[in-house]
């Protein structure tokens, strides 16, 4: 086996140098997507949900001390 | 060959720095898992469980890791840009002041001298230090890449770049305090801004020690010991840069239910999220390398290093963006899934695929072969079952911690104690153990074969010139 030379040219697959997978390019655009549905969901001042306010939904009233 | 002679020594004494600092680490995590199931084996205050565990940790990611990455990265961008480092003196320099401030850290964190910010534990005369090599590091690696003979930049010299200059953002910003004496000062920041610094720097060290770098020797030593060239060159710029604008603001995946603020952790989540895709840009670009031969798995012993590293690589950035979600975070936060996690990509990525590297790079040095491919492919079977048993055990034994932690009487307080979930991590424990030792074992046979290779070349050059193999 002939050892590739140390150049960027020779590095690269030529045929496929240029290939973006599409079932990596439905993963990148994907997570944009849901990134954006999250940041809207769970920002606050935006989907109107919090930290505080989603504790005090799920802990039982608690018995006064 | 020779016009790089005197810069492969100072990559070999590189080389053979982070293998020492990495076999004193290894040692300490042994000797830190046993301190957890057997307490008796705090022998003095300085060789206690809360000293060496950062001896631990920053033995092997700055012993080991940048050391590793300090010598390969030499030996890469010589090689991509065609040229002697432009200040070979200097790079001889930061060999010696790198051991000499990691044998200080060593020193001073036994000492129980800490800044008290993980993975930043080192106080600031050391921290200083640091900066300085860091930037006789980077002025060396900037000046030679300027003036390099080869015009196109393989993606490997992008992802130096990008390692180089935000570990020196990170460090410097996170490392800001105000000293209070030699060995004692405070973070610049306070609160919960104190917290969010410390895990912007925390999380990019993973960023910027364990994966960049990692992958600017993935994508050059890949396709030189298989002889086949990266499948693509757009998909590796495209991941590149999504992966350094993404990176950054991740850290607050940390402080998840925690009083930093909501938005900021929401932000971090989404974009640690994000993070699968031009992680797995890199993933899928191995596997279709290698996809065009995959007999190289069986002909060249060292393909399978790089393989199986980069599937954990995979493994990992899926791993680690699902426990930023709330709901896994609050199952799996402080429990011992997060050693199970981490060690995964730091025994099953970073250290095979630095391994697998210095296998290649030591033999060319001295224009000979590796010692022993057979005990090559022993280390790699051993090291691969150490980390999965000790992966999976973690994760088994931190659900469970997690999941007794969050167990409620009627009244709202705790069924479990401490205690109780502590002693059910035993069994795991001594198993963790028995995983350190096979993984040891395994780079002890690695550091064996590193240094017979190295004696057989220092024989050949003894030796009246015979036909040599041709080195690259």
């Amino acid at each position: 086996m002939s050892e590739i030379p140390d150049t960027a040219e020779a590095m690269e697959n030529k045929e496929t140098a240029h290939r973006l997978p599409l079932g990596w390019l439905v993963l990148y655009f994907g997570l944009i997507a849901w990134g954006a549905a999250y940041l809207w969901l769970y920002t606050p001042a935006l989907g109107g949900w919090s930290q505080a306010g989603a504790y005090d939904q799920a802990a039982p009233a608690q018995p006064s001390r | 060959m020779n016009e790089y002679r005197y810069d492969n020594q100072t990559v070999q004494g590189f080389i053979l720095s982070a293998i020492f600092w990495g076999v004193v680490g290894i040692v300490i995590g042994l000797l830190i898992s046993i301190q957890l199931w057997a307490p008796a084996a705090n022998l003095a205050p300085w060789l206690s469980y809360g000293r060496l565990r950062p001896v631990h940790t920053n033995g092997l990611a700055f012993g080991l890791g940048v050391g590793a990455i300090f010598g390969l990265f030499y030996y890469i961008v010589m090689r991509l840009c065609r040229r002697p480092l432009v200040f070979p003196r200097l790079a001889r320099l930061h060999l010696w002041l790198f051991n000499a401030i990691i044998a200080a850290a060593a020193v001073s964190l036994l000492a129980g001298k800490s800044q008290s910010l993980e993975y930043a534990e080192l106080e600031w005369p050391l921290d200083v230090a640091i900066v300085v090599i860091w930037v006789m590091f980077a002025v060396n690696v900037f000046a030679t890449v300027i003036r390099r003979r080869e015009e196109q930049m393989y993606v490997s010299l992008w992802y130096v770049l990008a390692t180089v200059v935000a570990v020196a953002i990170l460090y410097i910003v996170n490392n800001a305090a105000v000293p209070a004496g030699l060995w004692k000062s405070y973070h610049a920041y306070a609160g919960v801004n104190s917290a969010n610094v410390q895990w912007w720097y925390g999380h990019n060290a993973v960023g910027f020690v364990f994966t960049t770098p990692i992958l600017a020797m993935f994508y050059y030593f890949l396709p030189k010991t298989t002889g086949l060239p990266i499948y693509s060159h757009r998909l590796s710029i495209v991941s590149f840069w999504s992966l350094i604008f993404a990176y950054l603001w991740t850290g607050a995946h940390h402080l998840v239910y925690s009083p930093l603020p909501d938005w900021i952790q929401t932000l971090a989540i989404v974009f640690t999220l994000f993070l699968i895709a031009p992680s797995w840009g890199s993933v899928v670009n191995g596997y279709y390398t290698v996809g065009a031969d995959w007999s190289k798995m069986r002909t060249n012993y060292l393909t399978k290093f790089f393989v199986m590293g980069i599937t954990f690589y995979g493994l990992q950035t899926v791993q680690g963006p699902t426990q930023a979600l709330r709901v896994v975070s609050q199952l799996i936060h402080f429990t011992d899934w997060v050693p199970g996690h981490v060690h995964m990509g730091t025994m099953g990525w970073v250290t095979m695929t630095i391994c697998a590297s210095i296998y290649y790079v030591i033999p060319r040095i001295h224009g000979t072969e590796i010692y022993s491919e057979k005990i090559a492919n022993v280390h790699f079977w051993l090291v691969l079952v150490g980390q999965l048993l000790f992966s999976i055990t973690m994760w088994i034994t931190g659900i469970q911690q997690g999941a007794l932690w969050k167990v409620q009487n009627a009244d709202g307080s705790l069924k479990y104690s401490f205690m109780d979930g502590l002693v059910k991590n035993y069994p795991y424990w001594h198993t963790r153990t028995l995983a350190g030792i096979v993984f040891a074992v395994g780079m002890l046979l690695f550091v064996y074969n590193v240094l017979k290779t190295i004696q057989q070349g220092k024989a050949l050059r003894a030796s009246p010139p015979s036909p040599a193999p041709a080195a690259a």
